[in-house]
């Protein structure tokens, strides 16, 4: 489908300043390199810099993209550093397979202390990793045979390259490149399914379950990933300082990782460097402040925290979004004009058949037996007064709650024993009553989000932009701009989802889930605060994707607009099926009228 | 007909969610001893504009007074103790505390002497024969009507003069929802203000003095009760034009 | 074994375990109105600690006033840290998880300050008036009269909040916020109110545990990051919200602990114990005696 790809040269409103974001820490980066050239004190500084950034940047990812609190991360450090130090000077290795040692040992201690975190609340996360911190570094005293106790281990050598030692200068270029690489690639899948995925489920798991994803498994590359980067680093800091004693591991050299991802600015890839330059070059500059640096440190994070959560590079990044603000002119996406609008290609829907079902929660049954037949291709409205149980129904076939009793049916399949992984998986996509998009991603990042149980591009595929990641990405964002032209916001794609209204996030949540293929689509009343104009674009909306093949359900209550699409209405009152059939039939019921106006009943 | 003096006013209140507005510009009145019924589709703003009254939601416009005082910057938790009572949505009782407890977390705010608590309860209970019976129950474990009296119950303790109720008989069965009527008949009958919001329309209309009608978040329309039942004009608010034609 | 060396153990194991159990239950003294776990809890019991020291040993103040001084101190630190660093996250629901990050800032921040202001040794601190360190014998068991007071005051101190939150109607106020904010509202209720008095007893109770174990720890400021973690293990262990819960799990630990010293150095020690928490945490995620709560959609 690449023909909808080119778009015309954006029109010169829209050329401007680079992101001020981007100049600051290419200023940084030069000012780093320059410094390191000119004596040896600021080489040595810049080449732990360079480290720090490089372990922050693991943190990043757990603790500001996924929001999992950890203290662990210098311990994770330690543990790495020791395992380089052990393999290069006990045992003889050279550098690069004790590094890759070191990121393996990382990995694993990170994602074993991760493993009960996975179905807990974040906070429990936050005391392992302090007690993990503790004893690791109580062991590494008390490990005396392998760590050398208090006097650490002596004569780690430098990593390297053809034979010759990577020391001073070369050093420092290396990590640095290490540190980009990273980047690069960090950045690669942080703009993909996965890195979607993962702030996704910052603010609970209902969201990225719904699109498909398996929360533990992802929570589980996190910590994973940040232990492996953590590994790394250590395997660098030991080689740039040549010695490890416990004394380099204290408890706040995990509090200051957290520290510096925190300030710097959480899910924000710029956020480790400026953390790191502002809050451990600018104090070693300073020199005066060591005394009261942790002081100044808890400071700082409480002011952030409760001030300016977003750190740093939110607030750079803010300054931006001022500025384009005022900017712009007319809203610039004119290259979504020439976009076709599209609903998704033909599929086969999906029928579901709910039989006897009853849902209790403590002693209040909410479901009391009942049965529907959706057929296939049809829209399905769900209706009745509130409370009467209509997105009881729907969390049950969607799979967030589990029945009492009864069964449902997915397209011939049993499926109220699948959780909502599952069932998304199935073919099956949903919007709720509150739209849950990620409002700090942008419009077409939010319906991209939508593809996840489609794309198959791996996540080193997508990290390192291989081919098919490539291919995929260009495929599927044609098809999300196509789609968002099918829902009217083509010309609001690279906006942040936060800044659109209501009633235009809900139309984009349509978009993400029809981006997903289903055979079968769950609205959570699509109509809740949608002006009159609005309301005849869903109508119409809803028509296009019926005609696609897609089976629709829908819980409204918007009655004029559920007669006006809906093939067949379920009408349920207090938690049983009070009247079935087409709308014209079952709003003359006079059972129906009675229920919703308490007439004579 | 003339309407009693005001006892709450409401001018011009809008409320949203963020950028979003649920209720605007809407202007009414609750008179001193009168009953007001407010009906709309769901979703029309109706339980906004409760929160907004009673302080759960802060007001983006517009001026709330009762009995003549601004409410609008007083928080929720205050408000008991002026005489405004409202009974939540849902029955959002206490169900992990007793029946009797229940009560006395509605007189918290009052801190009155242990005579009178024990002399409000009495009276509470007298009013609701079921409920004296399970007084050291939890009140999770009550039948769904019992949760309403109870919820009810819980702000007739305070001896409010002004009680708003959001749908009060919500997913009861049409007995229980006649009981709840009757006990609000009885309230009204000591001169307590209601402000009722209500899906079983008819009912509410046989009830109240004066109704009010919202649709999407605006005032469509109001009159004395006895005139707006079984009219067009209420049918529309709830089924839409879908029904507007079918018969009754 | 001798019979002897298994009873004093024991001892030991029980008196530890009583301690983790009151840090505990200060964790959910501030958790019940708020869904806050306060990291700072750990410091507070170290600033009691400190403060004992300070005005039992270094000021001679009679032990009851000095305590009530310590408690009074920490209270006030305790409501200052809600007014802070919990306030006015919990205000804003979009960074609903930030209180984590506040409140360990402040952890950090008590922590650095008293580091600079009492040094980092370790200072006697005198006994529950009444009790001794002096061991006594007692068949085969060897313990102090101070292990007793610290055992009793933790069963009497939880028996207390227990009896508050099920028989006194500002407990049971406190359990309808938690229950449900907004109809506590309605009723009159002030979750702020709450949540402010709920710290700052939160923050009293730790700084009394800090007053009572000091005689055995000794009062340093090292002792709070480790309170911490043992805290959080017998709240883990027993359940959020469980009192009582915690008072066996920490009991349990305490034993687990006093027994490995056996055979294990203290940092095996603490191994160990992170061991046995992250194995219940994965067979019983919400602790032995917790109750898993109900998602939303």
């Amino acid at each position: 489908m690449e023909h909808a790809a080119p778009m015309p040269p954006p029109p010169a409103v829209r050329a401007r300043l680079p992101a001020l974001t981007t100049v600051v820490c290419a200023a940084l980066i030069a000012a780093g390199l320059a410094a390191a050239l000119s004596s040896s004190y600021f080489l040595m500084l810049m080449t732990f810099a360079a480290i720090y950034v490089l372990a922050a940047m693991g943190l990043n990812l757990l603790t500001g993209y996924a929001g999992i609190v950890s203290v662990a991360h210098g311990a994770l450090i330690c543990v790495g550093s020791y395992a380089c130090a052990i393999a290069t000077v006990r045992l003889g290795w050279s550098f690069w397979p004790a590094a890759a040692l070191s990121a393996a040992v990382g990995m694993g201690f990170s994602a074993l202390l991760g493993l009960p975190a996975l179905r807990l609340s974040s906070w429990y996360f936050v005391l392992i990793t302090i007690a993990f911190s503790l004893s690791v570094t109580a062991m590494i005293n008390d490990l005396r045979a392998l760590t050398g106790g208090y006097g650490g281990i002596v004569g780690i050598p430098p990593p390297a390259l053809f034979g010759l030692p990577l020391e001073g200068f070369a050093l420092l270029a290396l990590v640095a490149a290490a540190t980009a690489l990273l980047w690069w690639a960090m950045r690669n899948l942080l703009h993909s399914r996965v890195g979607w995925a993962l702030q996704s489920i910052r603010e609970g798991d209902v969201r990225a379950q719904a699109n498909g994803v398996s929360t533990a498994r992802l929570r589980l590359f996190a910590f994973a990933f940040s232990g492996a980067i953590a590994g790394l680093a250590g395997a660098f800091f030991a080689s740039a300082k040549t010695v490890v004693t416990p004394e380099d591991f204290s408890f706040d050299f995990s509090i200051f990782f957290l520290f510096v991802v925190v300030l710097g600015g959480g899910a924000r890839l710029a956020g480790p460097l400026l953390g790191v330059a502002a809050f451990y070059v600018l104090p070693e500059l300073l020199g005066s402040l060591k005394e009261y640096r942790m002081i100044a440190y808890g400071v700082g994070l409480l002011a952030f925290s409760v001030l300016l959560p977003e750190g740093l590079a939110g607030a750079l990044a803010a300054i931006d979004e001022r500025r384009a603000q005022r900017a712009r002119l007319a809203p610039a996406a004119d290259g979504a004009a020439a976009v076709q609008a599209q609903p998704a290609p033909a599929v086969a829907g999906m029928a579901v058949d709910v039989r006897e079902l009853v849902k209790d929660f403590g002693g209040v049954r909410a479901l009391d037996g009942v049965s529907v037949n959706v057929r296939p291709g049809h829209i399905h409205a769900i209706v009745g007064p509130n409370g009467s149980g209509k997105t009881t129904l729907l969390n049950l076939i969607s799979g967030f709650y589990r029945p009492t009793s009864g069964a449902v049916d997915l397209g011939g399949v049993p499926a109220h024993t699948h959780g909502p992984t599952d069932i998304a998986r199935l073919g099956v996509q949903r919007t709720f009553q509150t739209p849950r998009l990620m409002g700090e991603l942008s419009v077409l990042d939010n319906v991209r989000f939508g593809g996840y149980v489609r794309e198959r591009a791996s996540g080193l595929e997508l990290a390192l932009r291989l081919p098919r990641a490539l291919h995929e990405s260009r495929a599927f964002d044609a098809e999300a701009m196509r789609l968002l032209a099918t829902v009217g916001l083509a010309a609001r794609a690279h906006e942040r989802a936060a800044l659109l209204p209501h009633g235009q996030q809900r139309l984009v949540e349509i978009a993400r889930a029809l981006l997903g293929r289903p055979r079968l689509l769950l609205l959570d009343e699509p109509a809740a605060g949608l002006s009159l104009g609005e309301l005849d674009e869903l109508g119409a909306l809803m028509r296009a994707i019926r005609g696609t093949g897609i089976t629709l359900v829908m819980v409204e209550h918007h009655i004029e607009l559920v007669a006006d699409i809906a093939d067949t209405v379920t009408v349920l009152d207090r938690g049983r099926v009070l009247a079935e059939g087409t709308p014209q039939q079952v709003f003359a019921d006079p059972a129906v009228i009675a229920a919703y106006t308490g007439g004579s009943a | 007909m003339t309407r009693p003096q005001p006892l709450l006013e409401v001018d011009g209140l809008s409320v949203g969610y963020g950028i979003v507005p649920v209720i605007e510009e809407i202007t009414l009145q609750v008179g001193r001893g009168e009953a007001v019924a407010l009906l709309g589709a769901n979703g029309a703003g109706k339980s906004t504009l409760l929160k907004a009254v009673s302080g759960l939601l802060v007001p983006g416009a517009g001026s709330i007074r009762f009995d003549g005082r601004d409410l609008s910057r007083l928080r929720a938790e205050a408000l008991v103790t002026l005489g405004l009572s409202h009974v939540a949505e849902g029955r959002r009782i206490f169900r992990r505390e007793t029946v009797l407890d229940n009560l006395l977390l509605g007189l918290y705010r009052l801190r009155l002497a242990r005579a009178e608590t024990a002399a409000r309860v009495e009276e509470a209970l007298a009013m609701f024969p079921a409920l004296r019976q399970k007084a050291d129950q939890l009140a999770g474990s009550l039948s769904g009507g019992q949760q309403q009296m109870l919820a009810i119950a819980q702000a007739l303790v305070r001896k409010p003069r002004l009680l708003m109720l959001d749908e009060p008989s919500l997913g009861l069965a049409p007995n229980l929802v006649e009981e709840v009527f009757r006990t609000l008949a009885a309230v009204r009958a000591q001169g307590v203000s209601i402000l009722l919001v209500e899906q079983v329309v008819e009912r509410a209309l046989e009830f109240a003095d004066h109704a009010y009608l919202l649709q999407s978040g605006r005032l469509s329309g109001d009159g004395p009760a006895a005139t707006l039942r079984g009219s067009e004009q209420v049918r529309r608010a709830y089924l839409g034009a879908a029904a507007a034609h079918a018969p009754s | 074994m001798l019979l002897e060396d298994l009873l004093a153990l024991l001892a030991t194991g029980v008196t530890m375990g009583a301690i983790y159990a009151m840090v505990a239950v200060s964790f959910n003294v501030a958790y019940k109105p708020t869904n806050v776990f306060n990291m700072a809890q750990g410091e507070l019991v170290m600033l009691g600690a400190m403060f004992a020291w300070g005005l039992m040993t270094q000021s001679a103040l009679p032990w009851l006033v000095g305590a009530a001084l310590a408690l009074a101190a920490v209270a006030a630190i305790g409501l200052f840290e809600e007014r802070v660093a919990v306030a006015a996250l919990l205000r804003k629901p979009s960074h609903h998880h930030g209180w984590i990050i506040s409140t360990l800032a402040f952890s950090i921040i008590v922590l650095n300050v008293a580091d600079h202001v009492y040094g980092t040794d370790p200072q006697p601190v005198p006994p529950v008036p009444g009790a001794t360190l002096d061991t006594l014998q007692w068949g085969a068991l060897t313990f102090s009269t101070q292990q007793v007071a610290v055992v009793l005051i933790a069963v009497a101190s939880i028996a207390l909040v227990e009896w508050v939150y099920r028989r006194t109607l500002v407990g049971k106020a406190v359990r309808a916020v938690a229950e449900d904010r907004d109809a506590a509202r309605l009723n009159g209720i002030s979750p702020a109110r709450l949540t402010m008095t709920s710290f700052a007893i939160a923050a009293a109770y730790a700084a009394l545990t800090g007053v009572v174990a000091a005689p055995l720890l000794l009062a340093s400021t090292s002792i709070g990051l480790t309170l911490l973690v043992k805290g959080f293990m017998a709240l883990a262990i027993g359940g959020v919200g469980s009192n009582w819960g915690a008072l066996a799990a920490g009991i349990l630990l305490g034993c687990v602990e006093s027994l490995g010293s056996v055979s294990l150095t203290p940092d095996y020690r603490q191994v160990l114990l992170l061991a046995v928490v992250l194995l219940v945490l994965l067979v019983r995620p919400f602790g032995l005696f917790g109750r898993p709560g109900l998602r939303e959609v």
